[in-house]
């Protein structure tokens, strides 16, 4: 089962719902076989924070970029204006690769008939795997500073996944924020995606641009409520007035605050705990 | 000389473009033969990523060797202008063509 914990933004609750669920679920007797929190916000990874174990793997992972081999190239211009993604430029005097625009399409490389653009591999960013406990298993998997293509690291993760666990073990994704592509890619086999939002007029605004891409997407999705309390009323009423499950409300507590800031879980407060075990009944009834 | 202003407009009248690889165009100016040509950038400057990159690969194509823009190039149409050996003046300000044409020559 792969449940995605996703937000029109940052910074609404997201990775605090994904460590908490998964540590919550990893400890429940009812649940056979692994779970596995993983951090798929490459960009920032920060699930890390609160979670700690022992480091049972890393790997270094690669993407494929043109080089441009000077040698080779007479200059016959066909690569120039092939690339969609503005990530080569031909100048006369030498093609330039800018591989931070890349896309790893292969495109420039089968056109050039001298075979000028051959396809290297070039370092990206690193996997983590950490095993917290017996049954909780977490991967992390972080872009190299400089690196903007998300979306292949997000790829490897997937297929990481794919080779390590079994299709009923239980993984919780903790998706990157808003609304482009690196979330589509990590949400795009999840059973059920679970957006995250809070309570206000901005919270509303983000969580309808969320709801906009599921639908697009044709994901399953419900919407759990963070830092409840806070703000007004209208996002409960949206979801009702639009048939949304609403799947559970983590209220504002200021011990909560408390723990975060010393990155502890909250599932340490008993009515936390309760709200986390409601989200999760809710979510097996859904997916 | 091949002379290329990003630019607002198309004559020696319009305005130097702050922006570079997301100006509304690019005017050139041969010397030799006192032609002035007008370029649109309009597919740069809708593009999501790399604009500098082909606003810097279309000024080499128009053959120049000098560049101007009214700010600054950024780094990426800098790196594929300067490694074609065109001379890059940034910072030309809030002018006209003419008025920035007239300082580049003194
Ligand atoms: S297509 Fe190949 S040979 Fe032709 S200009 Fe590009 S790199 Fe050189
Ligand atoms: S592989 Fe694709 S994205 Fe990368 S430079 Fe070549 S054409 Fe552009």
């Amino acid at each position: 089962m792969k449940i995605a914990i996703a937000s029109g933004k940052g910074g609404t609750g997201k990775t605090t719902l994904a460590v908490n669920l998964a540590s919550y679920i990893a400890g429940l007797e009812d649940v056979t076989g692994k779970v596995v929190l993983v951090d798929m916000d490459v960009e920032e990874p920060n699930s890390g924070l609160f979670i700690k174990g022992d480091l049972m793997k890393s790997e270094i992972k690669y993407r494929m970029v043109p080089e441009w081999i000077g040698d080779k190239c007479t200059f016959c211009k066909k690569c120039a204006g092939v690339c969609n993604f503005n990530a080569l430029a031909y100048i006369g005097v030498s093609v330039l690769i800018f591989p931070e625009l890349c896309h790893s399409c292969y495109a420039c490389s089968e056109l050039c008939p001298e075979d000028a653009l051959p396809m290297k591999a070039d370092r990206m960013g690193e996997l983590r795997h950490y095993s917290i406990s017996d049954n909780l298993h977490f991967v992390e998997s972080r872009l190299d500073i400089g690196i903007e293509q998300a979306v292949p690291l997000i790829k490897e993760t997937h297929d990481f996944l794919k080779s390590e666990y079994d299709e009923s073990d239980i993984k919780i994704v903790d998706s990157p924020p808003g609304t482009s592509c690196p979330v589509i890619e990590a949400v795009k086999d999840a059973d059920l995606v679970v957006l995250v939002t809070e309570p206000t007029p901005f919270g509303l605004n983000d969580l309808k641009l969320a709801v906009d891409t599921m639908k697009e997407l044709d994901k399953r999705f419900a919407v759990v409520i963070n830092r409840s309390g806070i703000g007004n009323d209208e996002v409960e009423r949206y979801c009702f007035d639009n048939g949304i499950s609403l799947i559970g409300k983590i209220p504002q507590m200021q011990l909560a605050a408390e723990l975060y800031s010393k990155g502890q879980l909250m599932i340490e407060i008993d009515e936390i705990k309760r709200e986390i075990d409601k989200i999760w009944r809710n979510i097996v009834e859904l997916k | 000389m091949k002379i290329v202003f990003a630019a607002t407009g198309g004559n020696w009248d319009s305005k130097v473009d702050s922006r570079f690889g997301r100006a509304e165009g690019f005017v050139l100016y041969d010397e030799e033969k006192d032609e002035l040509s007008w370029h649109s950038n309009a597919e740069n400057k809708a593009a999501g990523h790399g604009a500098g990159v082909q606003a810097g690969q279309k000024v080499v194509s128009l053959g120049a060797d000098v560049v101007v823009t009214g700010g600054n190039f950024g780094p990426k149409a800098a790196e594929v202008i300067q490694a074609a050996g065109i001379r890059m003046i940034p910072d030309a300000g809030e002018v006209t063509l003419k008025e920035a044409y007239t300082k580049i020559k003194k």
